[in-house]
């Protein structure tokens, strides 16, 4: 998976966080242009995204990435609560949003969903 | 700002750190100050605000309370870096979240982080200023909203 946040403590707590089999850390991103690059060289099956973010915000990094691999799984993770930026995410092409103060389990929860979803 | 987009502005905060740890925040009653009485502690976090409103929004805290912060999410670096970081995330997480009641068109900026004092004044000349106090532990912080 690619962590991309432009928080370095929430991407090491979102490396920290997971443990799940199936999934493992390829890189972190600090803004969405970063991102896309990082995806476009490690094509990662999963991405969790920040929204607000400098140079490039997370929506416009979904649909770039989305782009590149329309089959790719994205997690948002945000702090805006609000219904109509989820809605704009999902329909951007991403698979998921877990809103800002997440715990582990929510964060694990949320992943393995995510993956089962994909190997369906 | 009413009362009522006051009260989203509190519950954010106090969502924020019972989702830290199960000790809630005991937030304080809010208070009007003038444009040259900013309230600041060792760190600030600062989120303008853009859309419908017009602003900014500010959390700041002692030093000895964000490194706590960060321990308590399992951090063990406690650096002036991350402290900064992280008091930039908790702004944008109560601001963020503050969409919940007050819709997309409260547009927020990712966080401008500073330790000490700035040399420009924070609070926006335009708007009335209120100071949030915030108890958590045994620390005291602020955040504080100036938005029209």
């Amino acid at each position: 998976m690619l962590i991309v946040d432009d928080s370095n403590i929430i991407r090491r707590r979102i490396e920290r966080s997971v443990h799940t089999d199936t999934v493992s850390v390829v890189g972190t991103a600090c803004n969405g242009v970063e991102a896309v690059k990082m995806f476009k060289e490690h094509s990662p099956d999963l991405v969790t995204m920040d929204l607000t973010m400098p140079e490039m915000e997370g929506n416009e990094a979904i649909s770039a990435i989305i782009a590149i691999d329309p089959n790719v799984s994205i997690l948002v993770i945000s702090a805006l609560a609000d219904k109509l930026t989820a809605i704009d995410a999902i329909s951007r092409g991403a698979s998921g949003f877990l809103t800002k103060p997440f715990n582990e389990q929510e964060l694990n929860e949320a992943i393995v969903e995510l993956m089962e979803f994909r190997k369906k | 700002m009413n009362e009522q987009h006051m009260q989203v502005f509190v519950d954010a905060t106090k969502h924020y750190f019972s989702h830290l740890s199960n000790k809630p925040a005991t937030v304080q009653v809010p208070y009007l100050i003038n444009h040259d009485d900013a309230v600041l502690f060792d760190y600030t976090g600062i989120i303008g605000i853009g859309g419908k409103y017009r602003g900014n929004v500010y959390f700041t805290a002692p030093e000895t309370m964000m490194q706590y912060v960060l321990m308590t999410q399992g951090e063990q670096v406690c650096s002036a870096e991350f402290c900064l970081d992280i008091v930039g995330e908790v702004a944008n997480t109560v601001a963020g979240n503050a969409r919940r009641d007050l819709g997309p068109e409260f547009v927020i900026s990712a966080p401008i982080k500073f330790a000490g004092k700035p040399d420009k004044m924070l609070l926006g000349t335009e708007s009335r200023s209120y100071a949030i106090p915030i108890q958590w532990r045994l620390y005291t912080a602020a955040i504080v909203v100036s938005v029209t």
